[in-house]
């Protein structure tokens, strides 16, 4: 779950970067960690993210709230780790994964990437960041009633598709 | 409606991960790292750009001010950069070594350029008593003014030649309109007239004061 953003000064320094960095990871790591198939693949999203981040702040191009730029092209990240694993899968499902501290390929991690991508990040960002649907819409640069139907019909593929895998309730 | 089920779900996966705190750790590391070689480059290369910039313009200055050029901050601000010397001529005659520059120069404290004449005239005492008049005319006037006049009769030095040096401000200038200027020295000595050759110089009225160039006759 996400700190509140302090305040919507959107001037750059290194600290508000660094306060941003602190309280945003654990959100983020998340939303990348979970759709990843290690934490290598994860560090490459969140790094990218922070990366586009600091390029758009500390050049004064950053016309909203920082973490909206981040959670989306973090969201961004995600979809094309989905996207990519869904074609790889076949080649690279039977091939050793590194140890990782997390287990994210129970039933529920399975049914969250046999979503399309965008609704999974979408539930991933909503769940890991606890963020309201007015808020998304702002991160998502959408409406609220669009966020909401697509909220709704993920959440309910979820549950389906968590059944089919054999999670347990 | 969203169910228990899917609520259920979502909780789940909002669950926070074993391995955030390292990978925040490690993240950072590499986020800053990436930062250092990624985007303070591209700051470095802008700063050393402007460096580059302002070492070449100071270079310009220096030069410009070993050349007789100067800096001057005009009326509205802006810096402006001008040659003080704007034309010169010369008496070389027997007795008589005189020189008259046209300069752009700040006068008596004053904020604004003004177009004076220079001159300076060495005159040996032989040559004495003598009038030393910095005329001008405007092109087409049969008459001519004096910028300045000076009347020397005793020498002043022991090795009999006498220096008259003086500043004369140009008329000021009473509109945008340049102003063409005839401007030569005369001098009458004791035993005879000799004028300089004469200066044409256009005098124009701009924010930061009189600037004069060197200009034809029409």
């Amino acid at each position: 779950m996400q700190r509140p953003e302090p305040r919507r000064d959107l001037s750059f320094s290194e600290h508000a970067f660094e306060d941003c960095y602190h309280r945003t990871f654990g959100t983020v790591w998340s939303i990348a960690r979970r759709v990843a198939r290690d934490d290598g693949e994860a560090d490459d999203v969140v790094q990218k993210a922070y990366l586009a981040l600091y390029r758009y702040w500390a050049t004064g191009q950053l016309r909203e709230p920082p973490s909206h730029l981040l959670y989306r092209v973090a969201k961004r990240g995600a979809v094309d780790l989905i996207r990519s694993r869904q074609r790889a899968i076949r080649l690279f499902e039977r091939l050793p994964r590194p140890a990782s501290v997390d287990d994210v390929t129970g039933p529920l991690d399975r049914a969250l990437r046999r979503l399309r991508p965008d609704d999974a990040a979408l539930v991933l960002m909503q769940a890991a960041g606890g963020f309201s649907y007015e808020e998304l819409a702002a991160i998502e640069r959408t409406s609220v009633a669009a966020i909401r139907s697509r909220l709704f019909r993920a959440r309910r593929e979820l549950a389906r598709r968590y059944d089919e895998e054999g999670g347990e309730w | 409606m969203v169910s228990d089920r899917e609520e259920q779900l979502a909780a789940r996966l909002g669950a926070p991960l074993g391995s955030e705190r390292a990978a925040a750790d490690r993240n950072w590391r590499a986020v800053r790292a990436g930062i250092e070689t990624g985007v303070r480059p591209r700051l470095r290369r802008v700063l050393e750009t402007a460096s580059t910039l302002a070492l070449a313009a100071v270079v310009v200055l220096a030069v410009g001010w070993w050349q007789g050029a100067r800096v001057d901050v005009a009326g509205d601000r802006l810096p402006v950069l001008y040659q003080q010397e704007v034309a010169r001529t010369a008496i070389a005659s027997s007795g008589i070594e005189a020189s008259l520059a046209v300069q752009q120069k700040h006068i008596e404290s004053g904020t604004r350029l003004r177009v004076v004449g220079v001159t300076d005239v060495r005159l040996a005492s032989e040559r004495l008593p003598a009038v030393i008049e910095l005329r001008f005319s405007r092109p087409g006037d049969e008459s001519y003014g004096l910028l300045a006049r000076s009347e020397v009769i005793d020498p002043r030095r022991a090795t009999g030649t006498t220096r008259t040096l003086y500043e004369a401000p140009f008329p000021p200038s009473t509109d945008r309109a340049p102003s063409t200027y005839r401007v030569w020295l005369h001098i009458e000595t004791a035993n005879g007239t000799v004028e300089s050759p004469v200066v044409v110089v256009r005098v124009t009225d701009r924010p930061e004061g009189q600037r004069a160039d060197v200009a034809e006759l029409p």
